[in-house]
């Protein structure tokens, strides 16, 4: 909070990368490709972001199986030799219209071989058919599911609007003795009144994003409920006694103040943060792992953060980070 | 060769209050570059430091006044000790001292190290061996001598000075030194498993690059074999020397300050007992460490756990 200095006030451990190299060059391809795909399935928004989100690739030896329980829909994507007892519960991206578990499995298979561990990737009721709070009703039914398919301990990973969507679910433990070791977010969506600085910036450059839709995208899926309310936008509803929890933003995103501002105030509770701003990255970047280097990096990164969060690794490892303002001194050293 | 218990210690300073926090530690290597900044900075944190260099009496003699004066102006408790970690005798003599004016070690600060810059051939066997003297057999040398007394107590911290080369990314023309650090830092995780048990922790500090910020660079080793080193100074390798001076300065940034190492391991020693981490990575350069090291941590615990050793784990 601006104005208050608390000596003991805890900061999310921030850090900023560049690309890799190269990455620039792909990345416009990929703003290339993207265009086309759009056009391409112009009248169906849905399927044109099915389309984009099926550009990653399946990893090999992922072993994919659908789910079709009563209350729970989604896909399995299992290594070969998954760490027994543990998972990852995802949940897809989207606004909380588009998006969906089967065409972002080329992205869940790549996290599953990246962490050796097996991912459910949920679905969940999209808006206009559906509304809030039906998104986060079917992720938390799906999550006590998921749980009681012998998992121990897991970790929940989510992008954009799934990202949101796992904070929001984060933020209430649940009944069963499985751990929740860890959370992911990539450029998580939590704030649906938009209210977020870099929003209304217009010295951001969102080469995805206008204030215009994702206000459209809010409107429609609140139908007329409060934008704040912590169910919809976590950043209202930051509980102490999160486990770690990493976010990934692009330096760009109109959305960039989502992830910065829940950094501060979850850390600000105690929680660790981590926090890698990518300079120059678009919106959910991640799901570009087939093209850009960067991309696999950042993913490798989250991959690691989770290995070193379960039970038996929590106290093994640690990276000090701090970046100092003075230089070096080079022949000196100073007490 | 007098002992420096045999010269007037510094008096200790009334106002430095000693509680079970104060921790009497041996940093070895303590006359430049980690050890040194190591030393000083744990003192200043209120602990019992035994800056520990070989040739006080001559060539370290101004580091040794120097840690003394120290002591007395600032009122911290931090005395030099002789040691040279080559020689059995001078490392069982300096443990003595040591207990002696102590009367416990609570923590080892394994830093003595020395590094090399030259081709992976030019290097003799004889350097190699050297190589392996002074980075790992330096350490069990010293951990032989003081590990009986710490596993009386059943308490401790070993510190281990280690480098990203272990697990990170790595360019050519430091062969001999990173191979000796690779086998450091697999001693250092054996002993981890066998010490948990005397209640002796273990933690490994993993630096990254910090070419300016030490020594290190600047006294490193050079190939004993002139001819062979001139032939890649003038075959095709020729550019590999100026490359792998100008990667390193490539890679570090204005902030990387190598007092972070220092901090990071007086802030390990002050954790309570049996909350110090495995590792820490001290890498503004990013070399990689950390990421290839949550996969070896997970696996290592995965073994443990088939092999039923999973108590030997951290919790």
């Amino acid at each position: 909070m601006r104005g208050h200095y608390s000596p003991h006030r805890r900061k999310p451990d921030t850090q900023h990368w560049s690309m890799q190299p190269g990455d620039g060059e792909r990345q416009k391809w990929l703003f290339r490709r993207n265009t086309l795909l759009n056009e391409l399935y112009r009248d169906d928004r849905r399927a044109a972001y099915a389309a984009m989100a099926a550009q990653t690739p399946l990893a090999d030896e992922i072993t994919i199986e659908p789910v079709a329980a009563d209350t729970v829909r989604g896909w399995w994507a299992r290594p070969p030799h998954a760490a027994p007892g543990k998972g990852i519960f995802f949940v897809h991206g989207g606004g909380f219209h588009l998006g969906d578990a089967k065409s972002y499995l080329g992205f869940v298979s790549q996290i599953a071989a990246l962490t050796q561990c097996a991912v459910f990737s949920v679905d969940y009721a999209r808006a206009p058919e559906r509304r809030f709070p039906a998104a986060i009703d079917d992720v938390r039914k799906a999550q006590g599911w998921f749980v009681s398919q012998d998992i121990n301990e897991y970790s929940a990973i989510g992008d954009s609007a799934g990202g949101g969507l796992v904070l929001a679910m984060a933020a209430h433990p649940t009944e069963s003795a499985a751990r929740l070791s860890s959370v992911v977010v990539f450029s998580p969506w939590t704030d649906l009144s938009n209210s977020g600085q870099s929003f209304r910036d217009p010295d951001t450059h969102d080469p995805i994003f206008t204030p215009a839709v994702l206000d459209g995208l809010a409107a429609s899926y609140l139908d007329g409920r409060n934008a704040r309310d912590p169910d919809a936008s976590p950043l209202f509803g930051i509980p102490k006694g999160l486990p770690p929890v990493y976010i990934q933003v692009g330096s760009e995103e109109l959305l960039r103040d989502d992830s910065t501002r829940y950094a501060e105030l979850a850390a600000a509770k105690g929680t660790d943060v981590r926090l890698d701003i990518y300079d120059g990255l678009h919106h959910v970047f991640q799901r570009d792992i087939g093209v850009l280097d960067t991309a696999r990096v950042a993913v490798e990164r989250a991959s690691a953060f989770i290995a070193s969060s379960w039970s038996e690794t929590r106290n093994v490892g640690r990276t000090v980070r701090k970046q100092r303002s003075t230089p070096c001194a080079h022949t000196k050293t100073q007490y | 060769m007098r002992l420096h218990t045999a010269r007037p210690v510094a008096p200790f300073h009334p106002t430095l209050k000693r509680n079970s926090m104060t921790k009497s530690i041996l940093v070895t290597g303590s006359s430049s570059g980690f050890g040194e900044m190591t030393a000083y900075a744990l003192a200043n944190a209120g602990h019992q430091v035994f800056a520990s260099m070989r040739d006080i009496q001559g060539r370290n003699q101004h580091k040794a006044e120097r840690t003394r004066a120290f002591a007395h102006e600032k009122g911290r408790d931090i005395r030099p000790l002789e040691l040279d970690v080559f020689d059995d005798d001078s490392v069982e003599r300096a443990i003595q001292s040591l207990l002696e004016a102590a009367g416990k070690i609570d923590v080892i600060v394994h830093n003595a190290g020395h590094m090399t810059l030259g081709s992976a051939e030019a290097f003799t066997p004889a350097q190699y061996a050297e190589q392996y003297d002074v980075n790992v057999l330096g350490t069990q040398r010293v951990n032989r001598a003081a590990l009986p007394h710490m596993r009386k107590a059943r308490s401790g911290l070993l510190v281990w000075l280690s480098s990203t080369s272990v697990l990170g990314g790595t360019p050519p023309w430091l062969a001999p030194y990173f191979a000796a650090k690779a086998a450091m830092e697999s001693l250092a995780i054996s002993y981890a498993g066998e010490l948990i048990r005397w209640g002796i922790e273990t933690s490994i500090v993993v630096p990254g690059v910090f070419t300016h910020g030490t020594s290190h660079f600047a006294n490193a080793g050079k190939p004993a074999d002139r001819v062979v080193m001139r032939d890649y100074a003038e075959g095709p390798t020729h550019t590999l020397e100026v490359n792998v001076a100008q990667g390193h300065d490539a890679v570090q940034s204005a902030v990387s300050d190598s007092l972070e190492v220092a901090r990071a391991i007086v802030e390990v020693v002050g954790l309570p007992a049996g909350k110090r981490p495995l590792h820490v990575t001290v890498d503004p350069a990013d070399m990689g460490y950390e990421l290839v090291a949550a996969t070896r941590d997970r696996i290592r615990a995965d073994v443990y756990r088939r092999m039923g050793l999973d108590s030997l784990l951290n919790r």
